[in-house]
């Protein structure tokens, strides 16, 4: 009985710890050594300092020190809090006296007031009139002893959802005397804004309580989703491939051309919840049946819970993991079509598909794949994966060229995946040099795709990518420098009757 | 003594023009793909990576939606930012993006993004 009683309240313990610890407070604990510092955040000093005078400090390094203690006004000498809104429960600090000077006799006393000042709009530096509702403690003996003092936050302002300030103030009659000044907490949320005078911030709605306001929220009512991060950030991006890899083809690059645009659903925690892709296979200039993937880069594919949307089934080589990226893969792979062919009707073997203004235009194919890497706040084995550690730039799309699992294309410098047959490298024009990071390139650093930051239209069959963007060769052969919106449809940048988007 | 100073004139006239050629490399358009001569570290990306390196204010206790745009409005980056720590953000943005704003709360300033590089400071 006596060990399940001291086992009860060893637990009790610890949850009213953490909930002490898990309650938004204000805080002054002037250990900064420097009241610029709490100042930079809103906090002001009226004849306070801080000092580190062993005699003076209460606890830690540092505490605040008052003017002299003999003027009644609450005025000479005063600490104020920035703009916070109340919680509740009690305001606490610790306070004493440097001797006990001007505390006996007649009139003499030495206090603490705190007050309350109520936001108004109107009034000068937003501060209304000062609230009836108030507190003051009076020095007792012994005066030199450090004291812990608490008062009740007023219930009139506790969770009202308003902003506040206290005005804590030293005062007194008689003597010389001063106060130091410790630890200060107050229940409630720092609502102050640095960048805009000192001023609240203003009141705004988050009705997931996830910490994200509303109107910066995309869910508002999804505690587990904050923010969409597109890639691109507005519209699509295009992809275009050569499938003649490691020979160089017709540089039409429109062997496989897919749009795409992906969303990076994150929480509030700025971890992913889910990764979804629309891609859009528009045009297939070849006669080959390809396969359509990608990549995310050093990402561990335990990361991910499940794979929906994709596209692929039946392919002799496909082989998924569970959770349903590729097998035997370091990182994670999608095989988002193992026959691009597929996803358009009327379309045998060697027809060509959105190439050819003389052909029929078909629909395009849009697949939808879902990466899932947290449910209901939970991420999978590998844990859950913080938004910095995946970048747009880890996308590594590529061509299965022909049903050969072993043979891809990939764009300029990007990895092959493992199920690679890497003997491919090197073979026909191809210039790869993995130990110098070096991949689907010709000597003369020519590549066999391109991923544009924009859904440019394709070439039509045959016909040299040059003679489409009129810039673009301009824009590789200067390194980039001269034309780098080379792909915008700009004045003078395309050849409109060889391009083709239908 | 004129045609000396004239002389001096023309030479650093030439010198100011061949500095300016090295900037802006002319280059001839090319009659197909084959015949591109691209530099050996080329990469052919139409994006790159702009870090932001945010540095957080001592002792801000405020936690608010950090959020990178680009010239055209389009939102590139958003987090949940705590206004008292540091961060170091990778951002890609198009090639020829030459500017990002950053706002975080009521801070709003837009910076150069020409370089790799741009540095935010609460105010």
């Amino acid at each position: 009985m006596k060990n399940m009683k001291s086992a009860f309240l060893l637990f009790f313990t610890l949850i009213l710890n953490t909930l002490s610890l898990s309650a938004q407070t204000l805080a002054l604990d002037c250990e900064s050594g420097n009241r610029s510092v709490e100042q930079a955040n809103c906090w002001v000093f009226g004849a306070v300092s801080y000092s580190s005078t062993a005699s003076q400090v209460i606890t830690g390094t540092w505490s605040a020190r008052s003017n002299s203690m003999s003027n009644p006004s609450a005025g000479a000498s005063w600490i104020k809090t920035p703009w916070f809104k109340p919680g509740e429960g009690n305001i606490t600090f610790k306070t004493k006296l440097e001797n006990s000077g001007g505390t006996s006799g007649g009139s003499n006393y030495k206090a603490v007031r705190v007050r309350v000042i109520p936001y108004d709009p109107n009034a000068s530096y937003g501060e209304g009139l000062v609230l009836a509702d108030s507190f003051q403690y009076t020095f007792v003996a012994p005066y030199t002893s450090a004291v812990d003092v608490s008062w009740a936050v007023p219930a009139a302002i506790a969770n009202s959802g308003n902003p506040y300030k206290l005005i804590i103030s030293f005062l007194g009659v008689g003597g010389n005397n001063r106060a130091n000044f410790d630890n200060l907490v107050i229940p409630g949320t720092y609502w102050a804004d640095p960048s805009n005078n000192c001023l609240p911030m203003p009141n705004v709605q988050d009705a997931d309580d996830d910490g994200v306001s509303d109107p910066d929220d995309d869910y508002p009512a999804d505690p587990y989703r904050a923010f969409n991060n597109w890639f691109p950030a507005n519209g699509l991006g295009v992809l275009m491939f050569e499938d003649l890899w490691p020979n160089v083809g017709d540089y039409d690059l429109n062997d496989l051309v897919v749009d795409y645009r992906f969303n990076t659903v994150t929480d509030a925690e700025n971890e992913v919840v889910e990764i979804k892709y629309t891609f859009i296979i528009r045009a297939v200039g070849a006669s080959r049946r390809n396969a359509f993937a990608f990549q995310i880069d050093d990402l561990d594919p335990e990361h991910i819970i499940g794979v929906s949307g994709a596209q692929a089934a039946g392919a002799p080589w496909l082989l998924l993991a569970a959770n349903g990226t590729e097998a035997d893969q370091e990182h994670a792979n999608i095989i988002v079509r193992d026959d691009v062919k597929e996803g358009f009707s009327l379309v045998s073997a060697g027809n060509l598909v959105n190439v050819n203004y003389n052909d029929p235009a078909l629909e395009k194919d849009t697949v939808w794949v879902t990466l899932v890497f947290k449910n209901n706040g939970q991420p999978g084995v590998a844990g859950a994966l913080e938004f910095d550690e995946i970048s747009p730039s880890d996308f590594n799309p590529y061509l299965i060229v022909g049903q050969d699992r072993g043979k891809e294309v990939h764009l300029a410098n990007y990895e092959p995946t493992d199920r690679m047959n890497v003997e491919y490298l090197g073979e026909g024009q191809d210039a790869s040099d993995a130990a110098q990071n070096r991949y689907f390139t010709t000597l003369n650093n020519l590549p066999w795709a391109l991923n544009i930051y924009n859904a440019t239209p394709n070439l039509t069959e045959t016909t040299d990518f040059t003679q489409g963007f009129l810039k673009f060769s301009e824009w590789a052969q200067s390194g980039g420098l001269l034309f780098a919106d080379w792909f915008l449809d700009e004045p003078g940048y395309r050849n409109t009757e060889v391009l083709i988007n239908r | 003594m004129q045609v000396a100073l004239a002389a001096l004139l023309l030479a650093s006239f030439g010198c100011r023009k061949e500095q300016f050629e090295q900037l802006s490399p002319t280059v001839e358009p090319t009659e197909s793909f084959r015949q591109i001569e691209a530099p050996a570290d080329f990469s052919w990306n139409t994006a790159r990576t702009v870090q932001v390196q945010f540095t957080g204010r001592l002792a801000d206790p405020r936690r608010l939606t950090l959020k990178i745009s680009g010239e055209d409005g389009a939102v590139l980056y958003r987090k949940l930012q705590a206004a008292g720590e540091d961060a170091v953000l990778s951002v890609e943005v198009p090639a020829f993006t030459r500017q990002l704003t950053v706002q975080y709360g009521s801070f709003l300033q837009t910076y150069p993004a020409t370089g790799n590089g741009v540095s935010v400071k609460l105010n």
